[in-house]
């Protein structure tokens, strides 16, 4: 099985509560890997597409996603709240679980980025998003996500 | 790669990023649609660039278009088919609504050009006829060609303006200016045959048919080089074309030979699909088309010094018969060896002639040939120029704008404006522009016409000895060759259901 998104790149039980404080640790968590440098850089880009258009979902989902040149590999985090973020989504339902993708902007690493939209298009499936919301192990929802990629 | 496979539906999804929604707005789409048991296709606009990109056949045939985006997609490509326009989000929310909507859409505005002359069109069940595919593959190739005629006719007609004899330096009117025009409009002319080679195969074999069809061309216009030496084939030989016909056949050839190729080697695993359309295809079909195009020449040469020969032999069988052959032969491949026999028959028979001196019986006869050779490769062109006027509504805009600058190639001797009448329709115009040029021929001999120049059209008129006999001549020729393609464009309207003949 491919290890695209290791479990330690899942969070569960994330005390955030705003948009702002999830975009916050996301840019933070993704400084702490070495993917980007400056957290404040990944954030304005997280900032800039939520600008753009919102990334919540439905059924509880968000997909923020940061394009910028300050990230060097893409990257995927996923954190599950211990409560609710109030996001602007398309069923007007708040967001218990954020999927975010990191992304370089030099037009790279076709295959990565292929990955990360795969990522997305798993959101489409209502079986793969019920099977998210119902775990809270990191490694069970690393391995649905990596399962899924491989289809 | 022919992509002849229709869809009920056609989308294009693009978001900003061009990672996440473009994607989700896909899958959105493909799901309702399969729900609904309707066919899709989704174009991506996303990062890695645009893939699974619709054609112009899969346009003209979807029922509805989806364009779900907020970037360019192109969408004026769909202008005149049922469509809904939406912002990216709105296919993930709501996919089925959205192609429900697209279905009730009435459309907007006209088919694109190149979506209504795409084939495919899944509406109509019939199957398209040979006749209308080789038509639809050679007017690929002339559309493409029209533009080098005339460019390069009009650049090549106005550096006669400083004398017919400019370009040569060692001549008393000599310009270097005029000179550079005509070398400009010399190489955008001598483009046109591998254009119109290169388009016709494009259009059969799509982008990596372009490499043997352009070759193709070439070769149908430099000929298979040959030595004068030793006889041999020799790259630093010189060698006889066949004109624009052999870029007919070139094109054909090349096209066909790349859709073979595919045939033929769609048996390989497909990670070796990217060196398949960049190495193979193109190399192995222009080395096969190329051999052939070089086979094919090889008689040109002897077809060539054959019909001067024989026109030679003419020399004596009065004016009807020598105006018959100098006008059939004239407007018969324009460029290729039958062609190039009269014409160059005609400049060495001036030649003669100059060195004779006027008053000798070798003068009179080589400057009236040369006449009736210039009036019959003048006649050409013009043909077309009265056709689009008397008959405009049964030409397109293209044809009527190109047929108007024929005025220009035709009276300036620029004969290569008529191939692409010529080409969409060998039969029956080719044969109207032999019997045009024929009258013009038989008259000019008829009325005894001498011309001592060999090329500058009505440009040298001052020098023509019975100038307004020639004009009659060769208007003679226009009016009956402009009459009968006339006729045949009104019968073509008719029988296209009162419409213009793209």
């Amino acid at each position: 099985m491919s290890e695209f998104v290791p479990a330690s790149h899942v969070y569960v039980d994330n005390p955030a509560t705003t948009v702002d404080e999830v975009l916050r640790f996301l840019s933070q968590t993704a400084v702490s890997y070495g993917v980007a440098n400056v957290a404040d850089k990944v954030f304005e880009a997280f900032k800039a597409r939520e600008a753009e258009g919102t990334t919540g979902m439905m059924g509880g989902f968000a997909i923020p996603h940061a394009k910028t040149a300050e990230v060097s590999t893409p990257t995927v985090i996923v954190v599950k709240f211990a409560g609710a973020v109030e996001w602007a989504t398309m069923d007007s339902k708040p967001v218990s679980c954020a999927i975010a993708l990191l992304i370089p902007d030099d037009g790279t690493q076709t295959e990565q980025l292929r990955l990360l939209s795969k990522v997305a298009v798993l959101l489409m499936d209502a079986d793969f998003r019920e099977k998210v919301l119902a775990s809270s192990d990191p490694q069970e929802i690393a391995g649905l996500i990596n399962s899924g990629l491989e289809s | 790669m022919a992509e002849d496979t229709t869809y009920d539906l056609i989308a294009a999804t693009g978001c900003p990023t061009g990672i996440a929604h473009t994607y989700m707005a896909k899958e959105a789409l493909e799901k309702a649609a399969a729900a609904k048991g309707l066919t899709i296709k989704v174009e991506t606009h996303g990062q890695v660039g645009i893939e699974n990109e619709v054609t112009p056949a899969q346009i003209k045939a979807a029922k509805a278009v989806i364009v779900a985006a907020d970037k360019d997609v192109q969408a004026e490509r769909f202008a005149g088919k049922p469509m809904v326009s939406v912002g990216v989000t709105a296919a993930i929310k709501d996919p089925e609504g959205l192609i429900d909507k697209a279905l009730a859409a009435k459309p907007q505005g006209e088919l694109t050009e190149e979506v209504s002359q795409a084939s495919g069109d899944a509406s109509s069940e019939e199957k398209e006829s040979v006749g209308h595919i080789i038509y639809k593959h050679l007017m690929n190739g002339v559309s493409h060609m029209l533009v080098f005629v005339v460019a390069g006719g009009v650049l090549t007609a106005v550096s006669f303006l400083w004398g017919i004899t400019s370009f040569d330096s060692t001549a008393t009117d000599y310009n270097s200016f005029a000179a550079m025009l005509k070398i400009i409009g010399g190489i955008a002319m001598n483009l046109m045959v591998p254009v119109l080679a290169a388009y016709i195969a494009e259009s059969i074999g799509k982008r990596p048919a372009l490499v043997p069809g352009f070759v193709a061309g070439m070769i149908a216009i430099t000929g298979l080089p040959v030595s004068p030496t030793t006889g041999l084939i020799d790259a630093g030989g010189t060698g006889v074309g066949f004109g624009f016909l052999g870029g007919i056949v070139g094109g054909f050839v090349a096209g066909y030979m790349v859709v073979g190729l595919e045939k033929l080697l769609s048996g390989m695993p497909k990670n070796l699909d990217g060196l398949k359309a960049i190495f193979l295809y193109p190399l192995l079909s222009t080395l096969v088309t190329g051999l052939i195009m070089l086979g094919i020449s090889g008689p040109m040469a002897a077809i060539n010094t054959g019909m001067m020969s024989f026109l030679e032999g003419l020399e004596a069988s009065g004016p009807i018969v020598l105006g018959l052959a100098i006008g059939c032969m004239c407007a018969f491949d324009m460029g290729g060896p039958v062609n190039k026999a009269a014409y160059v028959t005609g400049t060495a028979l001036l030649t003669e002639a100059l060195q004779a001196g006027i008053g000798t019986e070798t003068y009179s006869f080589g400057t009236n040939f040369m006449a009736a050779v210039s009036a019959a490769c003048i006649v050409p062109p013009l043909i077309t120029s009265f056709a689009v006027i008397v008959g405009k509504k049964y030409f397109s805009k293209e044809d009527h704008d190109a047929g108007i600058v024929n005025i220009v190639l035709g009276c300036t001797h620029i004969t290569e404006g008529a191939i692409p009448f010529m080409t969409k329709n060998i039969w029956p115009v080719m044969p109207i522009m032999m019997c045009g040029s024929s009258i013009a021929a038989i008259l000019t001999i008829f009325f005894g016409v001498h011309d001592p120049a060999p090329h500058g059209g009505f440009l040298v008129l001052p020098v023509v000895d019975g100038w307004y006999l020639w004009l009659l001549a060769i208007f003679a020729g226009v009016l009956v060759g402009g009459i009968l393609y006339v006729i045949f464009k009104r019968n073509e309207y008719h029988k296209n259901g009162d419409k213009v003949v793209e």
